[in-house]
């Protein structure tokens, strides 16, 4: 019996090596490979091609799994808190806005909100101890806050454009792509999160995704639409793009 | 094709160990930033799977289940993190936050460890880190004013002087109120073990940088467990273990600089001959009498006035350095730390110096999953050298104690004579007269320091090997042997040299070598379970064997062949045995506890000893202990949850216990039997009594009742504990005092007769005021009211009376507290000539006129005071006292320090009587305003020369009764952590530079050198004598961390 | 098949905790906890040999050789009370307050002098219990044992009656004197007891020493059993003092001459040991210790050195702590005592302090001088006085003169000395001269009422005089005695 396991197991090992190598030519010295989140690859495969004309010699692939990494995407925010022994080449930015599930039950909660940075702050962070100042908003505390974990996570970025630190989350960690926190949010009613805008918008269409609402910001009553579930990722785009608007974490992105 | 694989995948799946995935991940500490070694991730879907990150804050877990899964990451002290992961490819990162939920820690309690939630006794815990760094010498001296209902404090400034410590106040008269050492399991000798001046408590041989941490259990219910010895509590200390991964290197250094403080002003040479004169001057007057002044400025050849401090030559700074350097790693497996350690420290007092070489192994192997062996080893060679600081016990009154002699030594002499020779009676040896007319039978400090030496090493092992078997996960089996040994060299020399104090004897050494050995095996076996998810049981039967002997030698060598010799190896006339001593003591006990936790808020414990002590009489050596304790989880109540915001209060815990522990700590292992002594009588030997025995010496027992209620405030920012406590103590083993006229030896006969009480409430506190990135500050405060009565005692009008030097300064008395000061009343000076007026016996007012006549204030003739007009004048135990600690941390700052205070107490000031003496002895500047005049109003009286009764040189007298109350800054420390940055692809890990300031002040009242001083040591019947002992340093420190 | 082998490992593992338990139970159960001292003899077991038991009655004897005691100040508190010694130092701890007379009932040597003699009664009370009924020796040497008991007994009440007890001269021994302890104490039973009044305290003292003369030996193997244990000519020696003290000269002259049967010089016993005086009186002192003229002394030997501080350090070595009053009331500057007296060398000058020691006890480091109790020329002297007081005037002037005439063998006494109205108090000068530094003078003047004199002084000490009316004309019961025994004062 047990033999015939081991065989099995053999031919399965096989098979899926089999499969990873086909992609994976690793070891011709002309392929580099970048590791970056999901939301990002797009930037990235664009900058890939992009460098491909200046520099036909080398070859950029996105890594998949456990590759030999030789790039990482980093964003600027990092660069000030880690240390970096490579130059940091940036090529785009990319934006992160508060989300949580349609039609869910912290959705509610926070339909027809506007809240401003210290509300976010509020409703994302660990109360800092001192700042006892605000008042607690208690329908805040029964949400269940997602963020992401990873080096590559946005979540460090949307805590420092608050002044925290990505560790400061309330709630629970979601280890794995950021676009993973979308499937969490579907799953937790309570759940509220935030995510670059690929992983909101389908990039098809323009528009936000089905199952997801933006959540509502304090924006100048003209920008209000241009932050509503109406709005389309060019409308978006278009708003942060005309000034710094406080609430929305806008970082630049780049390779490392 | 992908379907059918995935069905056969998952019939395969649970038979497959290759097919698993594959979790990394990195836990770090959120405001750190340093990685968190040896927290446990397990998958939360997924029984039994689980790993402990390794030296780096890494760990890599296999699991069956797929994604996305929930990880379960815990570690000590640090909130516990569910982390959701979605995908496998990348690390997973986690940072922990810590948890001042004080409910989820381990404590360490007899046989074992409990979680703080579940543990229903009395415990106070201290960091390791509170006295790994301190200028010390055995951890003891650094816990002060750290744990509620704990007082401690050094018996006084000589290095390495035992400390007095007292938990939950004294709880004896006669035997020790020590509490029981056990250093990991291990239960280990304390209190001083040197036969001479240099003082050596072998606590010091315990190197402060291995300690993990100390666990004071301080209620009966938890000390029960280790019965007999436990009665003054059990201070429970943790080594450091090595943890999984790379290995780890630590070095920690630091010099430090001591000084005296607080001494006070003498006179100089000319206002002493002043004053001496004035006071023979004043004798004459009073009764016709001729005496000549003998008191007369010496001068230098050059014309100059000899005018000595003898400070110079007694005190100096202390300069000491201390390294030490770990080594600790492991594999899954096995783990190890390694350390050496070495101490070089001297005192503010010349001569007194403290080195020790310390090396420390402890390592654990997990055999298999169910065999775990664990082994602790620490050998040091340590060597104490003292002066006589006149400050150990019973050494008050010594002709040589420096502390005093830095005060009375005349002012008009000095320590050398003009030629270079030290300045000593050419007769007697001690201080030589110069010009005065009188002889001095004090020594020269600085000629005894150069012609003798004390010296007291250690050459210590502690160690122990433990297996913990558990065969079946509810079994544990545990089986210890351990050992403390020490061999002890103490040495006295004192040179042929005149001034040497032994001149007169050719010289003398004398050498005393002792050997301790205290083994120690017991066994366990443990049950725990749970059934249906409500009852939580555990349940533990033990055996418990100690094994103790100590063994005393030594020679006594007098009138070396010549002045060479400092060694008895040298040549010597005479040799005489002394110090001789074998004693052996066994204990045997049996223990049980037995633990019920129901729904996880409601906890009950008990447990029971039986305990045999050799030293007790025949058919009384055994006796039965035991305590109930029970936990009330209040907060987890549903009533209480929906009562109470969580956020307001949490983890509110009511905790009772009664308990009965026994104290059979009799100093001699033969106490009950009447024993005959051979000794000499002439040449002829002969047989004398020596101990009068007691064949019904048995256990003394204290009953203990504890009430705690502890709770966390605000998220957990505030931790609040709260306790009341009685401990009412019978059968107390008292040297009851026999008339002396019976001819009884020593006029005592141990007997279970006494009663008293401890009552007290502890309080502590601990605020977390800040706790962000960059600024952390913790305040924690603690608290103890305590009140001590005696209640009972041989009789009723009986009473201990007690003595410091020769006079008797303390009283135990029914109705009062343990060693209440005692001597004669004095009211005031009386300002129309200056007598002291005290209040006798009768409660008449009497007052002296220095020369032996006492009167009435009308002029009758009085009777001389004596013991009869003894008062009992005071309280002399703290009936308050605590502690105030805070630490604040900013961006690699860090400023700590620690404030412990005490009073309600009162300090008998003997030590003014020796610096305001009307005999040859110099006198602080007080004496300035001595009353001259009629009318003058002063606290002063007339100087009288020979006068020992108006100033309390032959009398405690209530004059200098003062009160006890004060506020030290005992540590302030201000450290720098090196940013990461600075130190990234540099080998060293961490980088700590720190400056602290030991004893930096004390707000007093007291007049004296230091509230805390005892001059009788651990002593029992005689606390809060200050009388002439050393008072402590202020030490400056400078250290330097490096972890590589 | 890992199931079984774990299943193994845990019977095997459970069977061997088993087997080590059991053992320690053994262990716990058997005789662990019975441990008994290794350099000590239970109370049970000390009577049991013929050899502990001359061990225990050397012990009676160290236990009368403490540092109050015969180690030396029971000596000194003797001769400092009076105005022969000056005391030099400042520290008043070796007898200063005796010195001065200003000593209280809290005093050191007031204590321990009384603890000390208590608990050498005690130990010969236990002795007498042990030995009665004690089948490992003879009947005979029982009654040696026996009498040396006794006569201890006697010599430590006889102590205490003295030091702490109104003089029997005063009232014929009416005063309350000391507790009567004659039962071997060995519990906390019989804290409280009353006083017996002196002449009862006498009574059982002469009983004790008419016991003692009856069983000890007439004489020992050794010139130093003679000297350093009692034989029967010592119970009689000191019933001279004793009956003196009580002022009953003819029970003086009674016992005096059982050892000085002879009317004239030289005198000698003629029984039992042949006490007799020595050519020169300083063989006596460093000399030979064991001559017949030391009828009672405690040896010193060096492993067996004076407890405290010796009489040799006190006087004259390093100390110093009492030098000879140089002043007209010091016996040093009485004309009689000529420089040509042997006893002369015992004043020895001190350059280095320009005073004048004691040099009868000498040495030092170790200070092996023997203590005397009692001598041969105190007896002469006692029968002198003795004879003089019940008129036998001739006789008491022989004996005089053969103390004298002894040291100094042409002073002839002026016919006023020997007058009968005079003989008496020349007696006593000459007990000044020949037993200085021996501690008997405070005795001489307890039993005749006199006062202590003033004296000069040399440090900050306070001396002061005190007549029989006055607080300190005794030693008073201790503070720790009044504190345990409630009887004490009734």
């Amino acid at each position: 019996m047990k033999k015939i396991v081991l065989a099995i197991a053999v031919l399965l090992s096989i098979n899926i090596s089999s499969v990873w190598a086909e992609g994976n030519s690793t070891n011709t010295s002309s392929v580099r490979y970048v590791k970056a989140p999901r939301f990002a690859r797009p930037l990235v495969e664009k900058w890939i091609s992009e460098y491909a004309k200046t520099q036909p010699g080398v070859e950029f692939q996105i890594a998949k799994g456990k590759d030999n990494i030789d790039l990482n995407v980093v964003f600027d925010s990092q660069e000030k808190t880690k240390d970096f022994s490579h130059i940091v080449v940036y090529f785009g930015e990319f934006a992160v806005l508060p989300i949580t599930a349609s039609g869910s039950e912290a959705a509610k909660v926070l339909e027809g909100k506007h809240l401003n940075s210290k509300k976010l702050k509020q409703l994302y962070f660990l109360n800092d101890d001192f700042e006892e100042d605000v008042k607690k908003i208690k329908q805040f505390e029964k949400l269940v806050i997602y963020s992401g974990s990873n080096a590559t996570s946005v979540a460090s970025s949307f805590a420092h454009n608050f002044g925290e630190e990505s560790s400061n989350f309330r709630g629970k960690r979601i280890s794995g792509d950021d676009l993973f926190i979308n499937t969490a949010l579907l799953k937790d009613p309570l759940g509220v999160s935030f995510n670059a805008l690929p992983n909101i918008f389908d990039l098809k269409s323009r528009h936000i995704k089905n199952d997801l609402t933006l959540i509502g910001i304090d924006v100048k009553k003209n920008l209000e639409k241009n932050f509503s579930d109406e709005a389309t990722l060019d409308e978006v785009i278009d708003a942060l793009e005309n000034g710094k608007i406080q609430e929305v974490a806008v970082e630049k992105i780049g390779v490392s | 094709m992908k379907k059918g694989l995935f069905i056969i995948g998952f019939a395969i799946a649970p038979l497959l160990a290759a097919a698993q995935n594959l979790i990394t991940g990195h836990i770090t500490d959120v405001r750190t930033g340093e990685p968190l070694i040896g927290a446990s991730v397990i998958v939360k879907s997924e029984k039994g799977r689980g790993v402990v990150s390794d030296i780096d804050g890494n760990f890599k877990l296999q699991t069956k289940v797929e994604a996305p899964l929930t990880l379960r990451v815990e570690f000590v002290g640090y909130r516990a993190l569910d982390v959701d992961v979605y995908d496998f490819e990348e690390p997973v990162e986690i940072t922990l936050r810590e948890n001042y939920n004080s409910l989820s820690e381990v404590v360490v309690v007899g046989y074992g460890t409990q979680s703080r939630k579940e543990f229903t006794g009395s415990i106070s815990s201290i960091n390791g880190a509170d006295v790994s760094q301190r200028p010390i010498q055995s951890f003891d001296q650094a816990l002060a004013g750290h744990a509620a209902g704990v007082s401690l404090a050094a018996s006084n400034g000589q290095l390495n002087a035992p400390s007095v410590i007292r938990i939950r106040g004294v709880n004896s008269i006669s035997l020790s109120s020590l509490p029981l050492f056990v250093i990991d399991g291990v239960p280990v000798y304390s209190d001083d073990i040197s036969t001479n001046s240099a003082a050596n408590n072998p606590l010091s041989d315990i190197n402060p940088s291995d300690i993990e941490s100390i666990d004071i259990l301080k209620d009966a219910a938890s000390t029960a467990i280790y019965g007999s010895r436990a009665a003054g509590g059990v201070i429970l200390v943790t080594t450091k273990k090595g943890r999984s991964g790379r290995a780890v290197t630590h070095y920690n250094g630091w010099v430090s600089f001591t000084n005296a403080v607080r001494l006070p002003e003498m006179l100089n040479a000319e206002q002493y001959t002043a004053l001496k004169n004035e006071a023979i001057t004043n004798a004459n007057n009073i009764d016709g009498g001729n005496r000549s002044l003998v008191y007369q400025l010496q001068k230098n050849s050059d014309g100059s006035i000899v005018d000595t401090d003898w400070k110079d030559y007694v005190y100096r700074t202390g300069i000491s350095h201390n390294h030490n350097i770990d080594i600790s790693g492991g594999t899954e497996n096995i783990t190890y730390y390694f350390s050496v350690n070495y101490s070089n420290q001297q005192g503010i007092f010349q001569g007194n110096n403290f080195e020790r070489k310390g090396i420390r192994f402890n390592a654990e192997d997990r055999i298999t999953n169910w065999l775990t062996l664990s082994l602790n080893s620490n050998y040091s060679s340590s060597f104490n050298e003292s002066p006589d600081t006149g400050s150990r016990p019973g050494s008050s009154m010594s002709s040589y104690g420096v502390t005093r002699l830095a005060l009375v030594l005349p002012p008009n002499v000095g320590a050398y004579n003009e030629d270079g020779t030290f300045n000593v009676n050419p007769v007697s040896g001690t201080l030589g007269s110069g010009a005065n007319n009188s002889s001095f039978p004090l020594y020269n400090p600085e000629a005894r320091l150069a012609l003798t030496s004390n010296t007291s090493d250690n050459s210590h092992f502690i160690g122990n090997i433990k297996f913990v078997l558990r065969p079946v996960k509810q079994i544990t089996w545990t089986g210890q042997y351990s050992l403390d040994r020490i061999n002890n060299e103490s040495t006295s020399f004192a040179s042929t040299q005149l001034g040497s104090g032994a001149s007169s004897s050719g010289g003398s050494v004398t050498n005393i070598t002792s050997r301790f050995i205290n083994e120690d095996f017991n066994t366990t076996l443990g049950y725990d379970d749970i059934f249906g998810k409500l009852h939580k049981i555990s349940l533990l039967v033990g055996f418990d064997y100690q094994h103790n002997t100590t063994n005393f030698w030594g020679a006594r060598a007098t009138k070396e062949s010549d002045d060479f010799f400092r060694y008895y190896q040298g040549g010597w006339a005479n040799v005489v045995a002394t110090g001789n001593q074998i004693g052996e003591r066994n204990y045997i006990s049996y223990f049980f506890r037995a633990s019920y936790t129901l729904s996880d808020r409601y906890f009950l414990t008990t447990n029971f000893r039986r305990d045999g002590n050799s030293a007790l009489a025949k058919n009384h050596k055994y006796g039965n202990f035991g305590g109930l304790s029970f936990g009330w989880l209040i907060s987890d109540e549903p009533f209480f949850k929906h009562a109470l915001s969580k956020d307001a209060i949490s983890n509110l815990k009511l905790n009772a216990s009664w308990g009965r522990v026994g104290n059979g700590n009799i100093t001699n292992d033969y106490s009950s039997f009447s024993l005959y002594s051979s000794s000499l009588y002439g040449d002829a030997s002969t047989w004398d009594i020596s101990q009068q025995g007691n064949d019904n010496l048995s256990w003394e027992t204290s009953s203990q009742t504890n009430i705690g209620l502890s709770f966390d405030a605000f998220k957990d920012r505030l931790h609040v504990e709260l306790a009341y406590f009685n401990n009412n103590v019978d059968d107390l083993i008292l040297s009851v005092p026999q008339s002396p006229s019976k001819g009884i030896v020593g006029n005592s006969i141990l007997s279970n007769v006494g009663s008293m009480y401890n009552r007290g409430v502890e309080f502590s506190l601990n605020y977390q005021v800040l706790n962000n990135k960059e600024w952390k500050w913790n305040v924690s405060t603690n608290f103890t009211y305590l009140k001590n009565e005696v209640t009972a005692l041989s009789g009723d009008e009986s009473a201990i009376i007690s003595y410091t030097g020769s006079g008797s300064t303390n009283i135990t008395k029914i109705g009062y507290s343990v060693g209440s000061l005692y001597g004669l009343k004095t009211l005031r000076v009386n300002p129309e000539n200056g007598q002291r007026v005290f209040l006798n016996g009768a409660g008449e007012e009497v007052q002296y006129n220095g020369l032996g006549k006492w009167t009435y204030l009308d002029g009758r003739t009085a009777k001389a005071l004596s013991g009869d007009d003894y008062y009992v004048l005071g309280n002399a135990l703290p009936k308050w006292y605590g502690g105030i600690i805070s630490n604040t941390e900013w961006r690699g700052f860090e400023l700590n320090f620690s404030f412990s205070f005490a009073g309600g107490n009162k300090i008998m000031n003997r030590s003014k009587s020796t610096i305001t003496d009307q005999i040859f002895f110099n006198n602080s500047t007080e004496v300035l305003d001595r009353w001259t005049t009629p009318g003058q109003d002063t606290n002063i009286p007339r100087l009288v020369t020979g006068d020992r009764y108006s100033f309390g040189g032959s009398v405690p007298i209530s004059e200098h009764v003062e009160n006890g109350d004060f506020l030290r800054l005992q540590n302030i420390t201000l450290a720098y952590n090196l940013p990461k940055k600075v130190l990234n692809n540099v080998f060293i890990k961490g980088v700590r530079i720190y400056g602290q300031i030991d004893n930096a002040f004390i707000l007093t009242g007291y007049s004296g050198v230091d509230p805390e001083l005892s001059a009788n040591g651990n002593s029992n019947t005689t606390p809060g004598v200050d009388y002439n002992t050393g008072g402590y340093g202020r030490t400056f420190t400078f250290g330097l961390n490096l972890t590589f | 098949m890992r199931r079984n082998y774990l299943y193994k490992y845990i019977l095997s593992g459970a069977a061997r905790s088993i087997v080590i338990l059991s053992i320690l139970t053994v262990i716990g159960c058997s005789d662990e906890l019975e441990t008994t001292s290794k350099t000590s003899l239970s109370s049970a077991t000390v009577f049991s040999t013929e050899a502990r038991i001359e061990g225990l009655a050397n012990g009676l004897y160290k236990s009368l050789k403490t540092a109050n005691l015969y180690s030396g100040y029971l000596i000194l508190y003797g001769d400092l009370r009076a105005e022969d010694f000056v005391c030099r130092t400042e520290n008043a701890l070796t007898g200063g307050y005796v010195w001065s007379n200003t000593f209280t009932n809290t005093t050191g040597d007031i204590a321990n002098t009384w603890g000390q003699l208590y608990a050498a009664v005690n130990n010969i009370n236990t002795f007498i219990d042990g030995v009665s009924i004690s089948n490992v020796i003879s009947e005979a040497q029982k009654n040696h044992y026996l009498g040396e008991a006794y006569f201890l007994r006697g010599l430590a009440y006889y102590h205490l009656v003295t030091l702490y007890a109104t003089p029997y001269t005063k009232d014929d021994g009416a005063s309350k004197g000391i507790p009567l302890r004659l039962l071997a104490e060995n519990s906390s039973e019989h804290n409280d007891l009353e006083r017996s009044s002196v002449s009862d305290v006498y009574k059982q003292i002469i009983q004790d020493l008419d016991n003692a003369e009856r069983l000890l030996p007439e004489s020992y193997e050794t010139n130093l059993l003679n000297t350093t244990r009692a034989h029967r000519n010592t119970a009689i020696a000191l019933k001279t003092r004793v009956y003196l003290s009580k002022g009953e000269y003819t029970k003086v002259v009674d016992e005096a001459k059982k050892i000085v049967p002879q009317t004239a010089a030289p005198f000698s016993a003629t029984s039992g040991v042949h006490s007799a005086l020595q050519e020169d009186i300083t063989t006596v002192f460093g000399g030979n210790y064991t001559t017949t003229e030391s009828i009672l002394s405690f040896p010193m030997t060096s492993s067996d050195t004076p407890l405290g501080v010796s009489l040799s350090e006190t006087f004259y070595a390093n100390r110093i702590d009492y030098v000879l009053n140089s002043s007209e009331t010091g016996i040093i500057s009485d004309k009689s005592w000529r420089e040509n007296d042997r006893r002369r060398s015992f004043v020895v000058f001190n350059q280095n302090i320009g005073q004048n020691t004691l040099a009868k006890y000498k040495k030092v480091s170790p200070s092996v001088d023997y203590v005397p109790a009692i001598r041969y020329s105190e007896v002469l002297l006692n029968y002198a006085e003795a004879s003089a007081s019940t008129g036998n005037v001739a006789l008491a002037v022989q004996l005089l003169q053969a103390v004298r005439h002894r040291s100094d063998d042409t002073y002839e006494f002026s016919a006023d000395d020997l007058a009968a109205g005079q003989i008496i108090s020349t007696i006593a000068k000459e007990k000044r001269i020949e037993l200085l530094g021996e501690g008997l003078r405070a005795n001489d003047i307890l039993r005749k009422l006199e006062t202590f004199p003033s004296k000069p002084t040399l440090s900050s000490m306070n001396p002061i005089s005190v007549s029989p009316n006055d607080d300190n004309y005794i030693f008073p019961i201790p503070n720790s005695e009044i504190q345990t025994n409630s009887l004490i004062n009734k």
